[in-house]
């Protein structure tokens, strides 16, 4: 008997525990095949999920994510045993492959929860390898590290799947020719490498939050996905860092605010006008835990003096209440370690509200190379007409709002912009 | 590098063993063979189920060899070695005869080309 209903649950469950379990399942299955056979491991686990299809219709098992689990084990035992002499399986565990006195222990060893969040980490590390081109990078760590497949990953990065076959398809063949290791990096390797996985999740995190469509729910699970693998980081002795606990600070004081970003419209709602009761409170607490765990130790990290300027806005009880002279403070901090025109363009923005539009104005027209800025990246005119427009300079602020709107793409950027052309006293 | 053939005959049943005295021999063994993997003598090895059957131009009977002293071949481990005496070497450190078993060690003859 067909039960639509059923199946149609079944579909469902399996999308969801496919995004949560494969990333697992291939970590595993790499750790024990090797990185350089990444795409058997992938085969495998698209051969259990097959299979949970197929069986799942009849009823479904007590524990899903375990019967999955269990099955990957199973073919990846079959595997072995059909390749054992004729692959070379992760350096680690091939020649234990081989016999099989030993197969079964070191294959159960590495299914154990401790070792498959080992296996994740290393698959970061692999997946964020400085071999690999950063948006190879990017593409991969969806991929593998998240289960996003090739359509998600080209929406989630604006792209298109062309593209994004192609990165993977180069990212797979880099693996093999630089013999990339499915290792966590030790020693004075692992700050370099770390800090490559940072950059690149931080990254992976931007792409999801400075989206502005609210329809694409996808660039939340950016979001998401960023904040779990960040905090799998912090899950691990040798990667729980000082560093790895300001950048889990940030996103999670980032991701507080998303739902307050956008109205029902979805239009941008300006910092200065979003619902603060929309901040999310919770996820606000555990961004301040982290931003205290990550004060250990000597090192200042960028993600730092960008977690505690976030920290100082959520702290704020309203936008006018804010500590802009902190604020300002942690802007020059940052500027020194990071001096990017961005860096100074925010600066200046905090700057406004602390000595008012002229002072900001003037650090903006001071920033390097301000008239290839003005006229190339939409935020500096974008935001230089809101400074005139504040001051009364309806022409200038007219001037820069207009180049601002041909430069954004985003629609909503542009509706925003439009209206302050409209009302620029506002 | 040549080949060897280690085959295991002999060894406690399973069931004579306490867990304890199982948990210590699956110990050691882990240990021997994670040493063999490491240094690259592993090259594959299965162990047997007890029963089986033998057959000779006298017919089939319903169970293994049993006549050498020694017990029933109970696996066999495939590694790489130097020479017999490093082989034999290697499979002197192998726990098996420490359990009542006995590892007879034999080199791999390359077949000839025809």
């Amino acid at each position: 008997m067909k039960q639509p209903a059923l199946n149609n649950n079944i579909h469902l469950l399996a999308d969801h525990l496919f995004r949560h379990e494969s990333g697992k399942m291939v970590a595993v299955l790499t750790r024990l095949f090797g990185m350089h056979n990444l795409e058997l491991a992938e085969d495998v686990m698209q051969e259990a999920f097959a299979k949970a299809l197929k069986e799942w219709t009849f009823g479904l098992p007590p524990n899903p994510s375990g019967w999955l689990m269990l099955t990957a084990k199973n073919k990846a035992i079959d595997v072995i045993r059909r390749e054992r002499y004729s692959k070379e399986f992760a350096r680690e565990t091939s020649m234990l492959l081989r016999s099989e006195y030993t197969t079964a222990p070191v294959v159960e060893k590495l299914f154990m929860e401790y070792e498959i969040q080992d296996s994740q980490l290393r698959m970061i590390f692999a997946c964020c390898h400085p071999a690999l081109a950063p948006a190879d990078q990017i593409a991969l760590t969806l991929k593998t590290c998240s289960g996003f497949g090739v359509q998600e990953i080209a929406a989630a990065l604006l792209s298109n799947s062309e593209t994004i076959k192609k990165r993977l398809q180069r990212a797979k063949n880099t693996i093999i020719e630089k013999k990339i290791n499915f290792d966590i990096p030790l020693g004075s390797d692992l700050k370099n490498r770390l800090d490559i996985v940072l950059h690149t999740l931080y990254l992976l995190f931007n792409e999801g939050y400075k989206s502005c469509d609210k329809e694409e729910i996808i660039r939340k699970d950016l979001c998401e996905e960023a904040l779990r693998l960040a905090l799998l980081l912090t899950k691990n002795n040798i990667t729980n860092l000082p560093k790895t606990n300001s950048l889990v600070a940030l996103m999670t004081l980032l991701a507080a605010r998303l739902d307050s970003r956008l109205n029902e419209d979805g239009e941008i709602v300006l910092l200065a006008d979003q619902d603060r009761s929309k901040w999310n409170a919770e996820l606000m607490r555990i961004g301040l835990h982290y931003l205290n765990m990550a004060a250990e130790g000597e090192e200042l990290s960028t993600y730092h003096l960008e977690a505690a300027i976030v920290a100082e806005h959520s702290m704020a009880k309203s936008f006018q209440e804010t500590n802009w002279q902190n604020i300002v403070n942690l802007y020059d901090h940052l500027a020194q370690m990071n001096p990017s025109p961005t860096v100074h363009l925010n600066r200046a923005v905090a700057l406004s509200k602390l000595k008012g539009n002229e002072a900001a104005i003037n650090a903006i027209k001071a920033i390097d190379d301000i008239e290839k800025l003005e006229n190339s990246q939409y935020l500096f005119p974008a935001v230089l007409g809101e400074l005139y427009a504040n001051i009364g300079d309806k022409a200038k602020a007219g001037y820069y709002f207009k180049i601002a709107i041909s430069l954004t793409s985003s629609a909503q950027e542009k509706k925003l912009l439009g209206k302050k052309m409209i009302f620029p006293e506002q | 590098m040549k080949q060897f053939l280690l085959i295991l005959r002999g060894g406690r049943p399973a069931a004579s063993k306490t867990e304890e005295e199982s948990k210590a021999e699956t110990a050691a063994w882990n240990v021997y063979m994670g040493s063999l993997a490491q240094n690259g003598h592993m090259a594959g090895g299965v162990p047997l189920v007890s029963g089986g059957k033998s057959v000779s131009a006298s017919g089939i009977t319903n169970e293994p060899v049993t006549s050498s002293p020694e017990g029933i071949v109970g696996g066999y481990l495939l590694i790489n070695a130097e020479s017999l005496d490093a082989a034999a070497a290697l499979a002197d450190a192998c726990p098996h005869k420490n359990y009542n078993g006995h590892v007879e060690v034999r080199e791999i003859a390359p077949m000839p080309a025809m």
